[in-house]
């Protein structure tokens, strides 16, 4: 919740930025739209949009370089998750780290 | 002391790491037509690196975020994905030339056709992409890469007019046959060669790989205006080499061998054994650079997780698309194409890229919102938009020279 | 043959100023001469080449596969350009003289450096000494060539 109160530039500060997971470090995606509540009088952040899926103002802990989220349920890395399974897994050593 | 180590360390690498195939085959090409008379260029073009690749490491340090990361966020998704597709194809072209150029590497060798080393050579790229740490990969191809250094004393043996050599590197313009248009176009060649795209995006997402912050601006600053000029300074070594040896016979360099062969004519088996091992680090160097940036750029744009720092299965986008751009190459080289061919239009390429790579890097640099502090002073952005113009001139004047000189004839 | 070059020169180079005087560009004996020159110069680089891997391979420089390497390139590219200038069509007299001497020379050089690399291949030593000898003659001819038009 620390982007309450905060003003922000959809343009300079939202769209297009990189997703990361909070606790991980993982990159999750990019904000491809965001979602407004337009009733309050100054319009307030309520959701960012990722592909298909929608993160909850919620669940944005802080918007810096890049925007850290606690993703949840969210499946976010669908797509590598995919070729993962069909692709990477097959390959010996996909699952070790680099010497 | 283990600080100046990692100084050291670093500044050798970059030295080694900067001579790629492009910069191979472009400056003896052009030693050989021009003498030393282009030289300014490589002077004028690693300035620039220096410039843009200082700026983006800075902005890798103090943002926590590489350059087509960035790109995207502040061309908007569209123009982004105009830059991207730019700056791939760029890198991709450079991909399949470093490739060839180690499967020539080996032809010079072994007298065993290239083209039954080049997928030997596109998979050991991915092996060691799959499973080498990747500080130990760039630390081992720059340090091998410094063997290039032979091409600077091969140029002493050869013994040259020095005052002759200066002479034409201060006399600008184009000698016998030569026009100014072909001047021109081998000019932004060397432009393109010395000012290549993919080493930023390799410099920039090389810093997150190896965790920079703040505190590593002193070595970032150090690999970048040390490391640099002393690889430029090969590169001249190289054209240095050709003009000795073949502008006064008349030979144009058109394969890998000729490019060698000042070594061989220097100091005999050994020279020729060291500047063979030397070319195959650097290109192999550079394959392993160019295949990241690839997955790098596509990588970044989408926001896919990337790197080295974590497992294959972790970054698996990331991973797939190197994968299929070394398979491209080596579906592109088996129609044998000739690579030394390939290296050439690729450094003309690469000059038209310039700008979209540049320019989001200058506009981010001066950003407060990521770089605080640490953004351009005055100073540095008077010389960077210089430079921008010069990348937007190259840019423009590479295709209508690339016609009217029938690519460099 | 060699009065028959000295007679061309002459022609070639009156042609050349005469050319040069009306700054005609679609001549086609001038398209001819200025095409054959260059091909000319293209050729001295790959017979120059192919020398200087040989003598480097004569003098104990560089092993025996990137000499054959090379002189295979230097090979390669000779018979290219021999090959790119021969499709050209004569469309008169004059140009026909032309074509047939430059044509005559590139053939020549191609054969010769044939010849080396078959030596070199066969690790015929002293055949590939005096092939290397005979070259400095058709690179010293296709100079001339070359030097007769931009």
């Amino acid at each position: 919740m620390a982007a309450e109160g905060r003003v922000l530039h959809a343009q300079l500060h939202l769209l297009d930025r990189q997703l990361i997971h909070e606790r991980t470090g993982e990159l999750l995606g990019k904000v491809d739209d965001v979602e407004l509540d337009l009733d309050a009088g100054i319009p307030v952040l309520t959701a960012l949009i990722s592909g298909h899926e929608r993160i909850p103002a919620t669940q944005i802990v802080a918007i810096d370089s890049a925007i850290k989220i606690l993703p949840g349920d969210l499946d976010l890395t669908k797509g590598d998750d995919w070729v993962e399974q069909h692709i990477i897994d097959k390959i010996p050593g996909a699952g070790d780290a680099t010497e | 002391m283990k600080r100046l180590f990692a100084v050291t360390l670093g500044i050798l690498t970059a030295i080694g790491g900067f001579v790629d195939i492009g910069d191979l085959v472009t400056n003896a090409l052009v030693g050989a037509r021009f003498g030393m008379r282009l030289a300014w260029v490589v002077v004028v073009g690693v300035i620039g690196i220096c410039l843009y690749a200082e700026m983006s490491g800075r902005v890798v340090a103090v943002s926590g975020r590489p350059v087509f990361d960035l790109i995207r966020e502040r061309l908007g998704r569209r123009t982004g994905l105009f830059a991207l597709i730019a700056s791939f194809l760029v890198t991709l072209l450079t991909l399949i030339a470093e490739i060839g150029g180690v499967a020539l590497a080996f032809e010079l060798a072994s007298g065993v056709n290239y083209l039954l080393w080049m997928p030997l050579a596109a998979f050991a790229v991915w092996l060691v992409i799959w499973r080498v740490k990747f500080s130990h990969l760039e630390q081992v191809f720059g340090l091998l890469g410094l063997l290039l250094i032979v091409f600077a004393v091969a140029l002493w043996k050869l013994g040259p007019d020095w005052g002759d050599l200066v002479q034409q590197a201060t006399s600008p313009g184009p000698i016998g046959h030569e026009t100014w248009a072909t001047y021109a176009y081998y000019g932004i060649a060397l432009f393109g060669a010395a000012m290549t795209p993919y080493e930023v995006f390799f410099f920039s997402s090389g810093g997150v790989e190896e965790k920079w912050d703040r505190r590593d601006l002193v070595t970032e600053r150090s690999n970048v205006f040390i490391g640099f000029p002393l690889g430029g300074l090969l590169s001249l070594a190289i054209a240095g080499c050709a003009a000795v040896l073949y502008l006064p016979i008349g030979v144009q360099v058109e394969t890998l061998g000729q490019v060698t062969l000042p070594a061989a004519v220097a100091f005999g088996k050994l020279g020729l054994a060291i500047v063979l091992l030397g070319v195959f680090a650097a290109t192999f160097g550079a394959a392993l650079e160019t295949s990241l940036s690839c997955g790098y750029t596509i990588a970044q744009y989408f926001g896919w997780q990337w790197g080295k720092f974590v497992r294959p299965r972790q970054a698996s986008r990331f991973h797939v698309v190197m994968i299929i751009c070394l398979i491209l190459s080596i579906l592109v080289l088996m129609t044998a194409v000739d690579p030394v061919k390939v290296t050439e239009y690729s450094v003309v390429f690469a000059a038209m890229a310039l700008p979209l790579t540049y320019l989001p890097i200058l506009i981010i640099a001066n950003d407060p919102d990521y770089m605080g502090e640490q953004k351009n002073g005055r100073v540095l952005n008077f010389f960077a938009l210089v430079y921008l113009g010069l990348l937007l001139l190259a840019s423009i004047a590479a295709i209508p020279l690339m016609i009217v000189t029938r690519a460099g004839r | 043959m060699r009065r028959r070059l000295a007679a061309f020169g002459v022609t070639a180079s009156l042609v050349l100023s005469l050319i040069l005087g009306l700054a005609g560009c679609g001549d086609p004996d001038q398209q001819m001469l200025s095409e054959g020159a260059r091909s000319a110069r293209e050729a001295v680089s790959g017979v120059r080449t192919a020398q200087l891997a040989a003598q480097s391979l004569l003098g104990g420089r560089i092993w025996a596969q990137p000499a054959t390497v090379m002189v295979t390139d230097a090979e390669d590219a000779l018979g290219q350009v021999a090959t790119t200038f021969d499709a050209r069509q004569p469309e008169t007299d004059e140009s026909r003289q032309t074509y047939d001497l430059y044509s005559e020379a590139l053939a020549n050089a191609a054969d010769g450096v044939t010849d080396l690399r078959i030596a070199v291949r066969s690790g015929d030593l002293e055949t590939v000494r005096q092939l290397v000898a005979q070259l400095d003659k058709t690179a010293e001819q296709l100079e001339q060539l070359g030097e007769r038009a931009q």
